[in-house]
C-alpha cells in the first residue's frame, strides 16, 4: 500500500509511541495533590514546555485542547460575542471546522466578512486591509490550506491587524511542521499532533497576546480555566515527542511533490490546482478531466494507492470542494479534485509507482467508458 | 484477481443487497461495494440515504471483507428522477420513480461508474432473473413472487442486463433473511422499504408542492362523469387514475377518479365501471431484444401492485405500442407498461392513456 494522504492524518512516529508507553504509566490526575498527581503534572509540563520551545512560543501560551477542530472553534466562539453584531473577517476556502464554526455565529447574530481569494488560492494582506471595518473583532486566516496547499502571508496578515487592533487567529493545523516549525505571529494560533505523527485527540489553541479568549468549556481550572476537563497528560507526551521528531527531521523540500507532478504531467486532461510557489512541500491538488474524484479515489484504493478528495472532513459528502469553488472553480471541476500528500517516510520510489499506478487507472477509467460512449451510452 | 472478475454491488444497507453482496462474495467474485448516494434530506438521520443506512452498509462490507465506497448520484437523480417525478404529478399522471432510478441512475451512471472501476459487472438486490439465451440476455420474474421486481427494470436496456446479476433473484424473501442470518449480517431483521426514497407514502403531495415553488400549483374543480362540478380540490398532483380516497366528496356510492385534465385542472370521477379499460397505449417503449409482433398474446403489468393480465398486442409502431386487454382497471398515464411472456419480461413502456372501454370498438383512440 502507498499512503498518500497525510493531510488527513499521519501513522504515529515511534518517539510519540514511546513517549505515550512511558506516559501510560503515570496514572495520576495532573491536577491532583498528591505525588501520583504532581509526577503526571511534571510530565504534561515537560511536553508544553517542549512545544513551546520547538513552536516559537511560550508555555504559558499553550492551551491543550482535543485538536484543530476544537481550537478552531475555541477561537472563533471565544472571541466573538454573537449579539453584539460583531465581525469576522475570514477566507471561504479555510477549513470546515472555521468556516463552519463562523456561519453558526452569524445564525447567532455575529457578521461575516469573507475575503476574496485568487484561483491560486491566495489572500492579499491588502484585501484584509480592506476588510477590517469599526465591528471587526477577529480576522481568521489559515496558514497553509489543507486542500490546495496554499500558503498565506501571515506575517503581513499579523503585522497589519496588529496595526488595527483586531485579533488574528490562524489555523495551523497544516502548516505546523511543514512550512515551519515556528508558529506565525498570530494572537490565537490552531494545531494538532496527529498531522505532525503524534496521537488523534489532542491539539492546542496557542494565544500569543491577551486576547480577550471566553472558554467554550466550563466546570474546572485546567489549563488556567480555558479549557476545563481532565488534562490528556498522554497525548501531550505523544503531541511534545512528534514534534520533537518533525524538528529533527529537517526542513521538506518540493522535491517529492514535483516529482509527483512530472509524472502525472503527460496524463491527458490533467489539471493542477495547487500552486507551484508558497504551497506545502507535500500537498499536491490535481484533476483529472471529466473523471469524479471519488471515483478516481475507490480506483486507487483498489491498487493500493491511499488519496482523498479533500478534506477527510468533507469526504463523502459528495458535495464538490468548498476550497475550489470559493477559488472560483465550477462544479464540475471541483469535483475532479483528488489530492495527494505524502509525509516525511514516503520515498521517491513510492511516488514513482504512485505515479504509474495513477496513469495506468485514468487510463483504464477513460478506456472502461469509451466503448458506451461509442454505442451512445448504457440504456 | 479472483476467477470470475469484478462486480460492484449496489448496497443500501438493506437486507437483500447486503446477502446479494455476501453470496457473490462466496461464488468467488472480487466484490467491491457502493452505496449510492441520491437524495438526501437534510433532517433526516434515518430513511433512504440516510447516514444510518449508510452506516448499516459499511458494516455489512466490513463483515463481508470488502471495499466499500460511497458515491453521489445525487445530481443525476435530482436531474432524471425527481425532476420527472414532480412534472409528472403536475400534469396529473402518475409517476414511477423507480423505474425512472433503475433506467437513468443504476443501470447508466452507476453502471459507468462500475465500470470506472474496473468491474466486469455490476449487481442489485433486485429480486429479478438474468437469464442467458441464444439471443442474449434475458430478464425473469424473481422466483418468490410476491417480492419480484422486475417490473421496475423493464428498461434497463439489454446492454446493462447482459452485465448484470441479481444474487437474490432466485431466492424468496425468507430465504434471505436466513442467509443474512445464517451469516450473521446486522441487517438480517431489518424491515422491508417499500417506499419512495424521496418522498415516503402519504407525503408526495406535498413534495410536489415543494419543489413547485417556480411554479405554484392551481387549486380546480371536480366533475362527475357528465361534467357537473360536485366539489374542489387544491391540485391535480393529489389525484392518480383509480384513486378513491381522499377525493373531499361525500356520495352514497364509492367514487373513482376516471380522468384528469392538468390544463384546466379537472378531476373527473365515477363509479367503478367509469375505470375499466379495455387496452392501453404506451411511448418511450424499450424492448429487451425483438418486440412482440402485432397480434402476440402476452401478459401486461400496469402498476407494481397488480398481477400481470392476458393481452394482446394490437399496434407496435416507433417507441409506441398498444394493447388490449379486458382486464385493466383504472389504467394511469404515467406508470409503466410491462410486457411479460409468462414469466419473462419482453420490454414495456410508459402508459399515456387507457382505452376507455365504450370507444373501443369504435377505434377512436389517438396514438
Amino acid at each position: 500500500m502507498i499512503y498518500l494522504d497525510y493531510n488527513a492524518t499521519a501513522p504515529l512516529l515511534q518517539p510519540a509511541r514511546d513517549a505515550m508507553a512511558a506516559a501510560q504509566d503515570e496514572f495520576g490526575n495532573a491536577s491532583s495533590a498528591y505525588a501520583q498527581g504532581r509526577r503526571a503534572r511534571a510530565v504534561l509540563e515537560g511536553a508544553r514546555r517542549d512545544l513551546a520551545e520547538i513552536a516559537g512560543v511560550q508555555p504559558r501560551d499553550i492551551c491543550f485542547t482535543s485538536g484543530g477542530t476544537e481550537s478552531n472553534n475555541a477561537a472563533l466562539f471565544g472571541t466573538i460575542e454573537p449579539a453584539s453584531a460583531h465581525e469576522i473577517v475570514l477566507a471561504p476556502h479555510d477549513h470546515s471546522s472555521v468556516v463552519e464554526s463562523a456561519r453558526e455565529l452569524e445564525r447567532r447574530g455575529a457578521k461575516l466578512r469573507w475575503l476574496p481569494v485568487d484561483a491560486a488560492g491566495r489572500v492579499a494582506a491588502a484585501a484584509v486591509a480592506e476588510a477590517i471595518s469599526e465591528s471587526t473583532r477577529l480576522v481568521s486566516v489559515g496558514w497553509a490550506n489543507n486542500e490546495i496547499g496554499t500558503i498565506q502571508d501571515c506575517q503581513a496578515i499579523a503585522e497589519l491587524c496588529r496595526d488595527r487592533g483586531v485579533a488574528f487567529h490562524s489555523d495551523a493545523v497544516q502548516g505546523f511542521g511543514k512550512v515551519s516549525m515556528q508558529l506565525p505571529d498570530a494572537d490565537l494560533i490552531s494545531i494538532t499532533a496527529h498531522k505532525l505523527g503524534g496521537p488523534k485527540g489532542i491539539g492546542a489553541l496557542v494565544r500569543r497576546r491577551d486576547v480577550e479568549l471566553r472558554p467554550l468549556l466550563f466546570g474546572g481550572s485546567q489549563e488556567r480555566g480555558w479549557r476545563p476537563g481532565t488534562e490528556n497528560v498522554v497525548g501531550a507526551a505523544g503531541f511534545a515527542a512528534a514534534a520533537l521528531a518533525a524538528r529533527d527531521a529537517g526542513a521538506w523540500t518540493d522535491a517529492l511533490r514535483e516529482r509527483l507532478w512530472r509524472a502525472l504531467e503527460p496524463i491527458a486532461g490533467v489539471e493542477r490546482y495547487s500552486p507551484a510557489a508558497n504551497c506545502l512541500p507535500n500537498t499536491l491538488l490535481v484533476g483529472f478531466a471529466g473523471l469524479r474524484g471519488e471515483s478516481v479515489v475507490a480506483a486507487l484504493d483498489l491498487e493500493g494507492v491511499a488519496v482523498s478528495v479533500g478534506s477527510a472532513c468533507a469526504a463523502g459528502s459528495g458535495e464538490p470542494s468548498h476550497v475550489l469553488r470559493a477559488l472560483g472553480y465550477d462544479d464540475e471541476r471541483a469535483r475532479c479534485a483528488v489530492r495527494f500528500s505524502s509525509g516525511r517516510a514516503t520515498t521517491a520510489d513510492e511516488i514513482d509507482r504512485a505515479g504509474e499506478i495513477v496513469a495506468t487507472v485514468v487510463a483504464r477509467m477513460r478506456a472502461a467508458l469509451e466503448p458506451a460512449a461509442a454505442a451512445g451510452g448504457a440504456a | 484477481m479472483s476467477r470470475r472478475g469484478r462486480v460492484v454491488v449496489a448496497m443500501s444497507g438493506g437486507v437483500d443487497s447486503s446477502v446479494s453482496a455476501a453470496l457473490l462474495v462466496d461464488q468467488g467474485y472480487d466484490v467491491v461495494g457502493v452505496a449510492m448516494r441520491l437524495w438526501e434530506d437534510a433532517e433526516s438521520e434515518s430513511g433512504c440515504c440516510s447516514l444510518d443506512d449508510f452506516l448499516d452498509a459499511r458494516l455489512v462490507a466490513e463483515k463481508l471483507d470488502i471495499p466499500f465506497y460511497v458515491m453521489d448520484f445525487r445530481e443525476e437523480f435530482r436531474a432524471t428522477v425527481v425532476a420527472n417525478f414532480v412534472r409528472e404529478y403536475r400534469q396529473g399522471r402518475t409517476p414511477n420513480p423507480c423505474v425512472r432510478c433503475n433506467h437513468s441512475v443504476k443501470f447508466a451512471s452507476f453502471w459507468d461508474r462500475a465500470r470506472e472501476l474496473g468491474a466486469e459487472w455490476i449487481a442489485t438486490g433486485h429480486y429479478a432473473r438474468r437469464r442467458d439465451g441464444a439471443a442474449g440476455a434475458e430478464l425473469w420474474r424473481g422466483v418468490d413472487p410476491d417480492k419480484d421486481q422486475s417490473y421496475f427494470l423493464f428498461s434497463m436496456g439489454r446492454e446493462a442486463l447482459a452485465r448484470t446479476i441479481f444474487p437474490v433473484g432466485h431466492m424468496q424473501k425468507d430465504e434471505v433473511r436466513a442467509e443474512a442470518e445464517r451469516l450473521g449480517l446486522p441487517v438480517a431483521s431489518k424491515p422491508d422499504s417499500q417506499e419512495i426514497c424521496f418522498a415516503p407514502r402519504g407525503t408526495h403531495a406535498a413534495f410536489v408542492e415543494a419543489q413547485s415553488s417556480a411554479l405554484p400549483i392551481r387549486p380546480g374543480v371536480v366533475v362527475d362523469q357528465d361534467g357537473t362540478e360536485i366539489g374542489r380540490h387544491d391540485g391535480v398532483h393529489r389525484f392518480t387514475i383509480g384513486q378513491r380516497r381522499g377525493l373531499g366528496i361525500s356520495s352514497d356510492r364509492p367514487l373513482y377518479v376516471t380522468d384528469i385534465d392538468p390544463v384546466g385542472g379537472v378531476v373527473r370521477v365515477g363509479d367503478a365501471a367509469a375505470v375499466g379499460c379495455a387496452g392501453l397505449s404506451a411511448s418511450e417503449a424499450e424492448w429487451l431484444g425483438e418486440p412482440p409482433p402485432v397480434g402476440a398474446a402476452v401478459r401486461i403489468k400496469i402498476r407494481s401492485r397488480f398481477e400481470p393480465q392476458s393481452a394482446v398486442i394490437t399496434s407496435i409502431a416507433g417507441d409506441r405500442f398498444q394493447v388490449a386487454s379486458d382486464r385493466l382497471k383504472a389504467v394511469a398515464p404515467g406508470q409503466a407498461a410491462v410486457v411479460y411472456d409468462g414469466e419473462r419480461v419482453l420490454g414495456g413502456g410508459w402508459i399515456e392513456s387507457g382505452v376507455a372501454a365504450r370507444l373501443a370498438d369504435a377505434g377512436e383512440v389517438a396514438v
